[in-house]
């Protein structure tokens, strides 16, 4: 069982994510940046899934503090997001996330992207 | 067509609402947008205050039943007016509701003595530059948005280069004397609205010369704005971008507006900038 922390302003999306993975592992939710970040840095979680549209601070901007903090870097991060897949990818490339996953999700192989990325070895 | 009469819709002004209100009804009309840009109630704030968005002239259309169902923004500048955040819950398209917040706005910035509107509208938002076009809109220019993460840069200024930090007051003359052209968002208003400028100047051995502003906040670099002058602009904007990243490299940047034929756009990308997207600068004499 992981830890999972969703940072997303979309409560609907949020609330399917969340009993999607729930039954396999931990999760929890922050509807903004903000106290999305203080979740993470309270819980360190083994992933965060953090949207790029967020209502208070950019989700890349999130996503950049993540990276810099070294007490984080075990921790996976995916971009989860609605931007066009080319700009998402190529947002998660500079950024240094280890994974993107595009809404809306797909929630045959939802449970499954996320496990995949948080198996992926970390470089 | 309008499904009701628009006499069964009622306009009210945005300065009825809360900010906390004016977020909810913005996040429902963008709920699918081509680029999510949620805002919160502070967002909202920030936003019409650092662009002069004059709520009594905004508006929210509302349906019989009371529902909010669609919004437009009017911000104006001397003779300038400026239509923002107009959008239309997704359930309520196809009604024209877009031309009547159109209508609406362009008929309050004539009232007020604009001689000029001006928009941006995301490259790919066809229905909306459709409207735009249809309400005799020109394109202008295209403008990108260019984020880079945290990170410092990765070279030095060359030795060429005479850089020093702007003074506050450096920054606001160097910013009213500039010669490049600014967007609504980079306006030398928008700058001295937002706060929090920093700067740098460069000077070349062979008279080259340019300035980099923009705000600084805890976790972000934004509101670029900039100038250059001689034979080498993407050297001196990439001293300028060097210095800046130097100085702030646990801030995420993103630069929204740098016109496209900008000679600076090699060195943002040589800098570590990506595009993120675009937006086209429309404008109709009023």
């Amino acid at each position: 069982m992981s830890v999972i922390i969703i940072i997303d302003d979309n409560h609907e999306n949020v609330r399917l994510a969340a009993r999607l993975l729930s039954p396999h592992h931990q999760v929890m939710v922050a509807n903004d940046g903000e106290s999305g970040l203080t979740l993470v840095f309270d819980h360190q979680p083994d992933i965060a899934l953090v949207d790029l549209g967020l209502p208070d601070i950019d989700g890349q901007t999130i996503i950049g503090m993540i990276r810099q903090n070294p007490v984080l870097a075990h921790m996976r991060v995916v971009a989860f997001t609605a931007y066009p897949e080319e700009t998402a990818y190529e947002i998660a490339r500079v950024y240094g996330c280890d994974g993107v996953i595009i809404k809306p999700i797909d929630t045959r192989v939802f449970v499954k992207q996320v496990e995949d990325i948080l198996c992926q070895e970390q470089i | 067509m309008l499904s009701q009469s628009p006499s069964s819709f009622c306009i009210v002004p945005c300065s009825h609402f809360t900010f906390e209100r004016l977020a909810d009804i913005y996040n429902d009309t963008r709920v699918d947008y081509i680029v999510p840009m949620p805002m919160n109630a502070r967002r909202v704030q920030e936003y019409t205050h650092d662009y002069d968005v004059d709520l009594d002239q905004s508006i929210i259309v509302e349906n019989g039943a009371g529902r909010a169902v669609a919004m437009g923004m009017l911000a104006f500048r001397g003779e300038r007016a400026w239509i923002t955040r107009l959008g239309v819950c997704p359930d309520q398209r196809g009604r024209k509701l877009g031309d009547y917040v159109m209508d609406e706005l362009l008929r309050r910035a004539r009232e007020r003595g604009a001689k000029i509107a001006q928009l941006e509208v995301i490259v790919g938002n066809e229905p909306a530059a459709r409207l735009f076009v249809k309400k005799g809109f020109r394109f202008n220019r295209e403008l990108l948005i260019l984020s880079r993460p945290p990170a410092p840069a990765a070279t030095m200024p060359a030795p060429e280069f005479n850089i020093a930090p702007l003074s506050e007051t450096e920054v606001l003359t160097s910013l009213q004397t500039r010669t490049c052209a600014s967007s609504w968002l980079d306006d030398t208003e928008s700058l001295v609205n937002t706060g929090h400028l920093v700067g740098f100047r460069a000077s070349h051995t062979n008279g080259s010369v340019g300035w980099l502003i923009c705000k600084k906040s805890r976790f972000q670099l934004s509101h670029f704005a900039l100038d250059m002058s001689g034979d080498c602009p993407h050297e001196t904007m990439l001293a300028l971008l060097d210095t800046l990243h130097r100085s702030y490299p646990t801030q995420d940047a993103k630069f929204e507006n740098l016109d496209a034929l900008s000679p600076a756009f090699s060195a943002f990308m040589t800098a570590g900038y990506i595009e993120v997207f675009r937006r086209t600068e429309m404008l109709l004499p009023l």
